[in-house]
């Protein structure tokens, strides 16, 4: 006896914890494919700072070599210009 | 209260299902809300299926089903635990794993001691992620959530399958007796290390789990980039973690335990083990290069698939009685189910990643084969051959059979042969890789970088070599080892001599402040240390021996210039054995070192499951282990059988393993959010 | 550059893959059944094999190079000797199922290692106290 009343009553708790969403007055829409894109963006441009910043300090501690430097630092921050670029395109529209 | 558990795993199946179904209907559109649901959200009459946006109620309702899978898995194991620990012998499960002497610490463990258990284990661990999952990312990454869940709860299905109908921990005895006792936990199974290395491991293979899920959902909404790899590094870390715990703890047992002297034998358990965190460990390395240069985003998904697909393998080889011989491999029903659910699992990751090859298309090229791309991908190609080669041989005995219609195996120096050059190798991209620059490393670079540490590992190879040591493999390890130990001391020293210099910071400081600012890299080479401290223990086998010798009281023996005499034997009645205790007395330059206790124990005495057990002693050092075994008695006659081993350097193998767990939970924590 | 590369890490992985798939006959341990060694006794002089069965309780024997015992495999049972005095906790088990690797020479199976089924398999047969 004991372990049917224990069934019944998860089961019921299950189902309200279940169900209530369906009657809740207000509902979070989610954020639109745009807001991804924009979002995907915006990670893109963090971690090529992060790596800007991580070339810098590689070359601070005497890892990276003047030239490694330098080319790194070039290519890295052509990278990030695009994708500046990109982020204001994506504003705009 | 059997029944009560057997419902929940009834529910928990039935809701399972039902959540995905659900949230197919949410992902696929199939029932819909108009699009101004927004002015007036509560109303139901606008449900129409010609305006296409989604209900985000339902996708609620999913979230809210799949924790209601949790929970009642959650309740079924917990149910289990009660059933264990009150010794409810009704239960067939209860009264196989647990007596009325085990000791109640281990009538927990009792919960993944044997097959049905362990599954359910397996299942209250995804669990438990998958609700830490559903919670940390209620508000996050919005377009992969459904499928992710999707992803857990499917998994979830299969193992909530299995222990509905294949094996359910709460069938009832069969026959028509309740015993009145159990038979009790194995005595070797009766050790601390023993009853945490499953739970452990289960951690690391379930945690392999999460990182696919969304490899899956990503693959499914066609977003293979930067993000989602993002998302999971820690994951995969945590994952990674505990299966390196679980190896390290499961070879600690075997070596404190089992008392051959060793840790590891390439046997298929712990093959089984191993080959997941293989590729686990390449693919750790190489999400690295998807975060920072978008390059091999298809190698990722297949790494992330196979370590998915060997952890699932794995838990069958360790569940199943396919171990000692693969005789049995797909002849009873448990081993065919799981070898349905692989292939599933590969059918439908393989058509998602041919699929979507378009998208996962990387845009970039390698530039140079100095640079730190390259290093990771040698070595991911390294680690992933070595899987293989560990698979092959693992496996061999079945493909034997198919093939030559003949079981083969494959001895212990097979793997040997493969498995020491190939770690060599790894050893040196551990040195190389992380002070190779991204996309090209300039001469300069590397003779700044290389010089000093070349010097260290070419001298360490002169002293020990002159010191006495002339076999090529030990040679070679040791000289890579202070080779790649160079390597990260420069690391560290440059470090904080640019921030001595910079902030004007005292040299401990500049540490903290540079570990904690750049975590997964320093985290990174404090695992690297770990494993360096790991390959010099590993050289201590080739320099092991023993001897094995029938002694009396009073005898001695001798062994790398220690003498051991027998000087006690005392008979020791305890609450479930009886021990016969030994006092050997450990002398060197005729003074005492250590008095060492090894036992000869009989569990279930004077009765017929008798069962024998020798429980070692042993004395740590740093140098080397001296470790003792009483492998047998003759009580009546005085005279006892006794092994004494030198293994050194195994102790460096556990201090690695320490540095690894510290390296990884570095790597780990998260940083502080900056505003 | 991406071409060049391809080849270098496909010759690793080959190198491997060939390595492993040739680097293991003199490795290779086939499983034989007692019939096999008695009436073919021929094809395997001197190579080692691995062999499964049940230790006959009863015949157990302690001798100076190890031990002595019969290993039944369905109808069949042979002698084996075991050259090491350390043997795992589960042999002395009444029933236990091991696996023995060695050589068969002169009726005889010499075995240098032994394994029993694995501990963490460990399932016994209830029984009806009485």
């Amino acid at each position: 006896m004991f372990a049917e009343i224990m069934i019944l009553v998860t089961f019921a708790v299950l189902v309200i914890f279940i169900v209530q969403p369906l009657f809740a007055t207000h509902v979070e829409i989610h954020s639109d494919a745009e807001d991804d894109e924009m979002q995907t963006l915006q990670l893109r441009k963090e971690i090529i700072f992060r790596q800007i910043k991580e070339a810098e300090m590689e070359h601070d501690m005497g890892n990276l070599s003047d030239e490694d430097y330098k080319r790194t630092r070039l290519m890295l921050k052509e990278e990030a210009s695009l994708i500046i670029d990109d982020i204001e395109q994506q504003g705009k529209s | 209260m059997a029944i009560y558990g057997a419902t929940l795993l009834n529910l928990a199946l039935g809701l399972a299902v039902l959540t995905q179904i659900v949230l197919f209907m949410y992902s696929y559109r199939l029932v819909c809300v108009s699009s101004d649901r927004s002015q007036n959200a509560s109303s139901k009459e606008y449900i129409s299926i010609h305006v296409r946006r989604r209900d985000e109620r339902l996708f609620h309702v999913g979230q809210r089903m799949a924790l209601g899978v949790s929970m009642l898995v959650t309740l079924a194991a917990a149910t289990l635990t009660v059933l264990l620990v009150k010794s409810a012998f009704e239960v067939d499960y209860v009264a196989h794993f647990t007596s009325k002497e085990t000791p109640l610490l281990y009538k927990f463990a009792a919960l993944w001691a044997g097959q049905a258990g362990s599954l359910l284990f397996w299942l209250l661990i995804l669990s438990i992620y998958s609700a830490v999952v559903i919670f940390q990312n209620q508000r996050k990454r919005s377009d992969l959530m459904p499928h992710v869940i999707v992803v857990l709860t499917g998994v979830q299905l299969f193992f909530l399958f299995m222990v509905n109908f294949s094996t359910n921990p709460f069938t009832p005895v069969n026959a028509d007796f309740i015993p009145s006792d159990g038979l009790g936990l194995n005595p070797l199974l009766q050790n601390f290390a023993m009853a945490l290395h499953p739970p452990t491991l289960y951690l690391g293979y379930v945690g392999f789990t999460v990182p696919f899920a969304f490899a899956i959902a990503a693959l499914v909404v066609r977003r293979v980039d930067a993000a989602w790899v993002r998302g999971i590094r820690r994951w995969t870390l945590f994952a990674w973690l505990w299966q390196s715990i679980g190896i390290i703890l499961g070879g600690w047992w075997a070596y404190n335990e089992l008392g051959w002297g060793g840790y590891w034998a390439w046997d298929p358990v712990e093959n089984a083990s191993f080959m997941p965190w293989l590729t686990g460990t390449a693919f750790v390395h190489s999400i690295i290069i998807q975060e920072k240069k978008e390059m091999l985003k298809t190698w990722n998904m297949i790494l992330i698939i196979s370590t998915f697909v060997l952890c699932i393998f794995g838990t069958y080889i360790t569940r199943s009685g396919a171990v000692s011989s693969v005789h049995a491999f797909t002849a009873d029903k448990f081993g065919q189910l799981f070898l349905a659910f692989v292939l599933v699992i590969i059918a439908i990751s393989a058509y998602l990643v041919i699929s979507r090859r378009q998208v996962l298309k990387s845009t970039k090229r390698m530039e140079s084969m100095l640079s730190r791309e390259s290093g990771f991908l040698f070595n991911n190609v390294i680690f992933v051959s070595l899987c293989f080669a560990v698979f092959w041989g693992t496996l061999f005995p079945l493909i034997s059979l198919k093939l030559m219609g003949r079981e083969i195996s494959v001895s212990i120096p097979f793997y040997n042969q493969i498995a020491i050059p190939i770690g060599l190798l790894l050893l040196t991209l551990a040195g190389v890789g992380p002070l190779l620059a991204w996309r090209r490393t300039s001469k300069e670079s590397l003779i700044r970088n290389f010089s000093i540490p070349l010097v260290i590992g070419l001298g360490a190879i002169a002293v020990f070599f002159v010191m006495g040591i002339k076999s090529i493999y030990p040679l070679m390890t040791l000289g890579l080892s202070f080779f790649v130990l160079g390597t990260i001391s420069m690391e560290f020293y440059r470090g904080i001599r640019s921030r001595t210099k910079r902030f004007k910071e005292n040299p401990f400081t500049a540490l903290v402040a540079m570990t904690s600012r750049n975590r997964s890299r320093y985290g990174g080479y404090i695992v690297h240390l770990g494993i360096v401290f790991m390959f010099i223990g590993f050289v201590g086998k080739a320099f092991d021996s023993e001897v094995e010798a029938t002694m009396s009281r009073g005898d001695h023996t001798e062994l790398a210039g220690y003498k051991f005499t027998l000087e006690e034997v005392v008979e020791k009645e305890r609450p479930n054995h009886k021990a016969l205790v030994a006092e050997l007395t450990v002398k060197k330059d005729n003074k005492i070192v250590d008095t060492l206790n090894p036992e000869f124990r009989i569990y279930f005495p004077r009765t017929n499951r008798e069962q024998q057990h020798s429980e070692l002693d042993l004395q740590t050092g740093i140098m080397a282990d001296i470790y003792t075994v009483f492998s047998g008695a003759d009580h009546t006659r005085g005279l006892y059988a006794i092994k004494i081993m030198i293994n050194p350097l195994v102790w460096w193998v556990w201090l690695g393993g320490y540095f690894l767990v510290a390296g990884t939970i570095i790597a780990i924590w998260p940083r502080k959010k900056k505003e | 550059m991406n071409k060049k590369f391809a080849i270098v890490i496909g010759a690793i992985a080959m190198v491997i893959v060939i390595w492993t798939l040739t680097g293991f006959s003199e490795y290779e341990l086939p499983y034989v059944t007692v019939k096999e060694l008695k009436e073919d006794n021929v094809r395997q002089p001197g190579k080692r094999v691995k062999m499964g069965g049940t230790i006959v309780d009863g015949s157990r024997q302690e001798i100076a190079e190890g031990w002595r015992f019969d290993l039944a495999q369905d109808e069949m049972s042979i002698n084996v000797l075991y050259s090491q005095q350390t043997v795992p906790d589960m042999f002395h088990n009444k029933r236990v199922e091991v696996i023995v690797e060695g050589i068969y020479e002169q009726g005889e199976f010499h075995a240098d290692n032994l394994m029993t089924k694995c501990a963490s398999r460990y399932e016994g047969e209830l029984e009806e106290d009485i």
